[in-house]
Order: C-alpha cells, then structure tokens, then sequence
C-alpha cells in the first residue's frame, strides 16, 4: 500500500505539467497579492479628493480586471484555446445580459450616480416620499436608515428614474411656518411680533433675514408665511422653540389664531341667522 | 480686561465645598456631591450646569484643582456697527472692537468644557446659504482706543487700509475670532491678534491677521481654528460684497 502512495506521489512529482500547474499558482497567488497592495495604495493616494464610492468603484474595478486578466493568463498557460472562451463567452453574455437586464440597469445607473453625485453618504435624502439618511451607496441600490430606524434599499434606477430631494446639502435651511391669524388684528403689529420672536430665537440666523409674507385672505383668517434660517443640523431644535414661542406670545399679546368657522345668513338681509333659547 | 482677574484657579475638596467665586464678571459655584463635582453659572435666578464630573477616590481625598481660563468664541463674529465705518479713499483707519470672552473650564489641568459666557445669535457670513461659514452677530460700536478696563472682553484692534481712489462704507465688518490667538501685556490687559484689511489701488482685498504690537505680550490661549489656505482670500471676496462704495 505504501508502494502504491510513493508511485503516486512521484507520478504527481514527474508529470510533465507540473511547472505549469506551479508556475499558475505563484502567478494567481503572487498577482493577487499584487493586486491587493497596487488597490491599497490607490485608495490611499485618492484620499478625500474623491469620494467613497469613486473610490470603491475604482479599487474594485482594477482589482477585478487584473483578476480576469490573471485568469486568461493561467488559461492560455494551461493550453486552453482562448478563442473558444471568447466564443462561449459571448453566447453566455447575451443569454446573462437578457436574465439579469434589471441588475445590469441598476449597475449602470449606479455608476451615473457615483458621476453625477447627487448626495454623499450621510446626507439626508427624500425619494418617493421615503426620507433617510444614506447609509450605503453600491452598484445595485441605495440603503436608507429612516428616523424611526428601518431600512430602505432603493434599487439605483429608481433613483434615476425619479425625483430626489437631498436635505442636507446646502448648509442653511428655510423652515417655512404657515399661520393664520384673525381679521381684526393689526397686521404690522402681528409682523412685529414675528420678527422679534424670531431675532430672539437662538436657532433662527440674522442673516440671511427672517422672510414675512401676507399670503392670502383665508376664508377664517389673514394666511401668514414666515420664514426662518437655520444650521442645517437645528432642525428640530428650531421647529420646537419657535412653535412654542409663537403660540405663547400670541396668548400673550393676545393675537388671535382662528380655527376654520362658517357664518350663516338668513334671506337678503347680512344679519346672522336668529336663534332663540326656549325656556320649558 | 486686566488678566489677573482672567485666570481662576481653586482647590475644591469635600469640606470647602460649596465654592461660590465670582469670574468674568459672572457668578459660579462648585459643588462636590455623592462623588460628583458639579459646576454651575449663575445668572439672575437661573443655575445652568455647565459640568457633571465623577470624581475619583483620590481626587476626593487630596482635592480637585478647578481652572477658568479665557478664551474667545468659537466661530467668527460679524460686527454690525449702528453707524457704518467710512473710509476716504488713499486714508488707514484703526480701531478698537471689544471681544466677549468665553472660558475654558479645565479640572486637574484637563481641558473640560468652553463656558458660554455671552450667547450670540448665529449668522452666515457669505452668499446665502453656499459657500461661508456660520458665525455670531456682534453688537458693537468701534472704540477709538483700548484704555477703558472691560470686565468680560478683549480687544481687537481692526485696521482698514485703503489704497483704492474710492472712498467707502462698511455696513459690516467679520471679526475672524476662532484664528486668532489670545495675548495679554504687560500692564495685564487681554488682546487678540490685530486683523488688517487692505484695499489694493487695483481694488483688491485683503485680509491679514498680525501678531498685536505692543512689547512683552504672552499667549493666554491659542487659536481655535488654522484658517486654510482659500479661506481669507474667499472672505476678501465677500467683504467687496458687504461693503457700499461710494
């Protein structure tokens, strides 16, 4: 039996094919481990001039295209006709390319994406009415973290194909607040008051100025547009205090906020509708 | 403000505390309590707790040594002076803008916490909502020298060169706080460095900040911020922008 083994093992160590068998290994080996240090190094040279996602795309890119070209080498080495691959491979590419249309088309609009950058990771973006922050940017979708913690993966095309409103991108904010206050109060005054609720708000910028606007004559009252200016990141810190600000100086200076109301008339006359109590 | 007043420094152990002192013209107390020493300011009724720190044995056995030293805002200041500064044309002017000081509360030599001595309100400085930076509006009218004693501030001195054939106004003038070092001199007064803008003939702007001139000043604290290399030359730009020539 140990006979048998040792013929074995020097059958193995004799075979005419051995060096090429060896000298492919050292080469997939020794080029992989190239290719890892030269993938390195670009990242490192491409630092924070480029993005993550350029550079996960280069570095993958290269490193994957040395592999196929390792491949081809240990192949031809091997005595495999390259030609016949090529062959196969264009069969297998189209019926591939028809099974995974949905896959390529998220590919390709993933690398639109990366060129185009219309948010960065960490930015806080609203797709189709889902708002999130951008966890991850890879080549077939996008991973969202909502507030309320759930995750969202937004396949890359649908990101192409529709309307995408990044929130952070610009360091400064407009917060618009809608309100409406009753006919018979002094608008300058209500003006006033606004004004300095908001030069006194913390959160709320001098500059660029506090934005006041008479919208409209309501059907309950005058409509009011006022608009603030925050850091990006007060957000909420801005809508709490200036929500509570508002409603507790328009109690104070008593400005009325008027709910919706309907008055009733009766015939021609502009009297309201009479209405009398009966005592039993 | 005169520096020896600027520095605070107390040893607090279980028997002296409550220490209540008196820094920057605010008052404060610190307390050591189940272990814990704990810093308040004080301003009319209202206590703010400005540290929280669980102290270890030995500290409470040997003491803990508080510091408050001054320090200058954080983020730049945009000055909006009642009166706007003129300047002729071929004419230096320089001034006095008085600085609020905040402190840098350090326990055992540690650097804790900036307390907020003076709340600004925040302000962008630069085009609207792109490229600046955000910063605090500064009341503040230019005084013509820097001999009144101030009890919370120090003193900038602003110099506006203009070289150009045109005279002009400036409605709004950014003090670069965070890039500029903190000095006193030897009579103990607090100054930052001076900030120089310089109008060329051609009608370029510059912005430099220079060490103060007086003699024998020390580095109370160091800048916050290293300006980098765009960041004045970007300013130059908004400065034409903020500024009515005439």
């Amino acid at each position: 039996m140990f006979s048998g083994f040792t013929e074995f093992i020097k059958s193995i160590l004799t075979h005419p094919a051995l060096p090429v068998v060896i000298r492919s290994l050292a080469v997939l080996f020794g080029g992989t481990l190239l290719l890892k240090v030269i993938t390195h190094f670009i990242g490192k040279r491409m630092g924070k001039k480029y993005s993550p996602q350029v550079q996960m795309l280069t570095r993958k890119g290269i490193f994957y295209t040395g592999i196929i070209l390792l491949l081809f080498y240990v192949l031809q080495q091997a005595g495999v006709k390259m030609s016949a691959i090529f062959g196969a491979a264009g069969i297998a590419g189209i019926a591939i390319g028809f099974a995974a249309q949905t896959s390529i088309s998220n590919i390709i609009s993933g690398i639109f994406l990366v060129s185009e950058k219309p948010f960065a990771l960490g930015d806080i973006i609203s797709v189709e009415g889902k708002l999130g922050i951008v966890e991850s940017m890879d080549l077939l979708s996008i991973k969202l973290k909502t507030f309320d913690n759930l995750f969202i993966r937004i396949p890359n095309t649908t990101i192409i194909n529709t309307n995408v409103t990044n929130i952070t991108r610009y360091p400064l904010r407009r917060m618009n607040f809608e309100l409406s206050v009753a006919y018979k109060e002094d608008l300058s005054h209500v003006r006033g008051v606004l004004m300095d609720i908001a030069m006194k708000n913390p959160y709320c910028l001098d500059d660029p100025a506090p934005y006041f606007l008479i919208k409209e004559f309501g059907t309950s009252g005058v409509a009011l547009l006022l608009g603030l200016w925050f850091e990006k990141n007060d957000y909420t810190d801005l809508k709490n205090s200036i929500m509570t600000e508002i409603l507790e100086r328009f109690r104070k200076e008593s400005i009325e906020i008027p709910f919706p109301h309907i008055s009733v008339y009766t015939g021609e006359t502009t009297k309201p509708f009479p209405v009398a109590s009966q005592k039993k | 403000m005169k520096a020896e007043a600027a520095l605070y420094k107390e040893m607090i152990t279980e028997e002296n505390s409550p220490l209540r002192f008196t820094a920057y013209g605010k008052k404060f107390s610190a307390a050591i309590h189940e272990g814990r020493l704990q810093i308040f300011l004080h301003s009319g009724r209202k206590e703010e707790l400005q540290t929280d720190i669980i102290l270890p044995d030995k500290a409470l056995v040997s003491g803990t040594e508080i510091a408050l030293s001054p320090s200058l805002p954080d983020k730049p200041l945009s000055l909006d002076p009642a009166r706007s500064i003129y300047v002729l044309a071929g004419a230096t002017v320089s001034f006095f803008i008085p600085v609020p000081l905040w402190a840098t509360l350090t326990v055992n030599g540690l650097p804790v916490k900036d307390i907020i001595l003076k709340e600004f309100s925040k302000t962008w400085i630069g085009e609207v909502g792109q490229n600046g930076d955000l910063g605090y509006t500064h009341h503040q009218e230019p005084m013509k020298d820097d001999s009144t004693l101030l009890p919370d501030a120090a003193y900038m001195e602003i110099i506006i060169e203009n070289k150009s054939r045109i005279s002009f106004d400036v409605k709004r003038l950014i003090l670069y706080v965070p890039f500029t070092a903190l000095y006193k001199n030897e009579a103990g007064y607090l100054f930052t460095d001076r900030q120089k803008f310089t109008i060329s003939p051609n009608n370029k702007q510059d912005i430099k900040l220079m060490r103060p001139a007086s003699s024998g000043i020390e580095t109370v604290a160091r800048p916050r911020r290293k300006a980098s290399k765009d960041y004045f030359t970007r300013f130059a730009t908004f400065l034409k922008k903020v500024t009515v020539m005439s």
